[in-house]
């Protein structure tokens, strides 16, 4: 029974393989960037950037389409000019930045659903917000392994200045200069594991990732157990609509 | 004696609204003075200002070739996020900055180091108790055994007696006086009259300019502290926007 439940799906089958190396990526490094967000009381920010690289990885679906690298790097853009002008934006106004996030997410979200709708034309939105972790290829894999790996070694090397910045900033800004690029360091750091979460839970279940060659397709094909049904249906949906 | 700190026509504030106007005088080395003044009189935003954090308006600050890591700060108690996961034994070794920089490791050595600052604060047993566990006494002596090992030759303190009891009070004072011994230059932002009186042989009375900057006995007549009251009342009236940003 738990067998059955906990292991032999990945037994079983590759792409569900693949979708436990994805997430464990996603979890050993969004997991501590999300504590600190947590301690610095930035949670509202977490989401908010998840929103802000919509328009980014749009644009970039727009010039190269399903294009893993295009996607990516636009989503990282989008959510660090964001992340930026918030920041720029509470330093001359009155405003806090967290008021100026929300103003700027909101706007990126709008900007991304108006590109997204106006070349949508052959992709449902809904499938370009729910992407597929059972969908993942060795390119995707790979990226978000890296920006694990990145995560993990870079937390490390800003330990000490980070945990100061959180518990005390009158003394790290007394002792060091190092809080200002800290604080964009590690902003840096949330963008890129927001970006790699979009691989697995916002990418879009599109021809590549259910393609010819993919292990999903060939798996559902040779056998349809009860729980897959809605996945291969899925797959038929998008591929039909292609 | 050499003077550790020069204050030439400084001006101090905030979004350009001034909060501490044109103070000029010296600190000398190993001076122990009290800044006193009513809420708003600038104590903070001077101490800021005499640490860098907050640069200068319009003048000139001298530290006397002080590194930002010979200048020990205390800010007030308020700053510091008392709910981080963070233990006592690791806030402390914060202080060993100096030593350790970004990336050093903290060894044998530095361990006993801290070990001994904790012990000397009165806090020995507490090394893993997280700092959201401490009492406010237990908190200040924990932030003034970071300071020991700090190690610095200038120390500003904000406000480093608010809401500790008499007992902490005391024992705080001795560090103090110990600093004061060394001839460590010490500031320290005050409003205990008694306790300046008894403990402080110089005091600058703040209250957004300089009212009165000397020997303990002559600054802190009654006449000196009605006009700094009123000075402070009476700019609130004029400015009220400056109000909002008095620390």
């Amino acid at each position: 029974m738990v067998y059955d439940i906990l292991v032999a799906p990945f037994v079983e089958y590759e792409f569900m393989r693949r979708a436990l190396a994805g997430t464990l990526a996603l979890a050993l490094g969004a997991g501590p960037v999300g504590v600190f967000l947590m301690l610095r009381r930035m949670s509202l920010m977490g989401d908010a950037m998840a929103h802000a690289i919509l328009p980014g990885a749009a644009l970039g679906f727009m010039v190269a389409g399903l294009n893993l690298f295009a996607m990516t790097a636009g989503g990282l853009i989008a959510g660090l000019a964001v992340a930026l002008l918030a920041g720029l934006l509470a330093r001359v106004t009155e405003l806090k930045e967290d008021a100026a996030l929300a103003a700027f997410f909101l706007i990126s979200l709008a900007v991304g659903v108006a590109i997204v709708s106006a070349r949508g034309t052959n992709i449902d939105l809904l499938h370009f917000l729910f992407g597929n972790v059972l969908g993942l290829d060795d390119a995707t894999l790979v990226l978000m392994a890296a920006i694990a790996t990145v995560s993990l070694a870079a937390l490390a090397l800003i330990w000490r200045p980070l945990v100061i910045e959180c518990v005390d900033p009158g003394f790290l800004r007394s002792v060091s200069r190092a809080g200002g690029p800290v604080h964009i360091g590690f902003l840096a750091l949330v963008v890129m594991n927001l970006v790699a979460g979009f691989q697995a839970l916002y990418r879009i279940a599109g021809r590549q990732s259910v393609g010819k060659s993919h292990p999903v397709r060939q798996t559902i094909r040779g056998r349809t157990s009860a729980p897959l049904e809605h996945v291969e249906q899925a797959g038929r949906f998008v591929i039909g609509s292609w | 004696m050499n003077a550790q700190v020069k204050f030439r026509d400084l001006t101090l504030g905030y979004d350009r609204h001034p909060a501490v106007h044109h103070l000029s005088g010296d600190i000398a080395a190993g001076a122990l003075v009290a800044v006193v003044g009513p809420n708003g009189a600038g104590k903070s935003t001077l101490f800021k200002g005499i640490v860098g954090v907050l640069p200068p308006l319009a003048g000139h600050i001298d530290r006397g070739g002080l590194a930002s890591r010979d200048i020990a700060y205390l800010p007030q108690v308020a700053d510091i996020d008392r709910s981080f996961p963070i233990s006592v034994f690791d806030l402390v070794a914060t202080g060993l900055w100096r030593a350790t920089g970004l990336f050093g490791g903290v060894g044998r050595r530095e361990r006993d180091q801290i070990h001994a600052a904790i012990a000397a604060v009165g806090l020995a047993g507490f090394e893993q108790r997280p700092i959201g566990s401490l009492s406010g006494g237990q908190m200040q002596r924990t932030l003034f055994a970071r300071l020991l090992l700090q190690d610095a030759r200038l120390i500003v303190l904000d406000e480093p007696f608010n809401a500790v009891d008499a007992r902490t009070v005391a024992d705080l004072l001795d560090l103090v006086q110990r600093w004061h011994g060394e001839h460590r230059t010490v500031l320290a932002a005050l409003h205990d009259l008694n306790l300046v009186q008894a403990n402080f042989p110089e005091v600058l009375l703040l209250a957004r300019e300089v009212v009165a900057w000397g020997a303990t006995k002559d600054v802190l007549t009654a006449e000196n502290l009605g006009r700094a009251r009123r000075m402070c009342e009476a700019f609130d009236e004029e400015a009220a926007e400056c109000r909002a940003d008095a620390a």
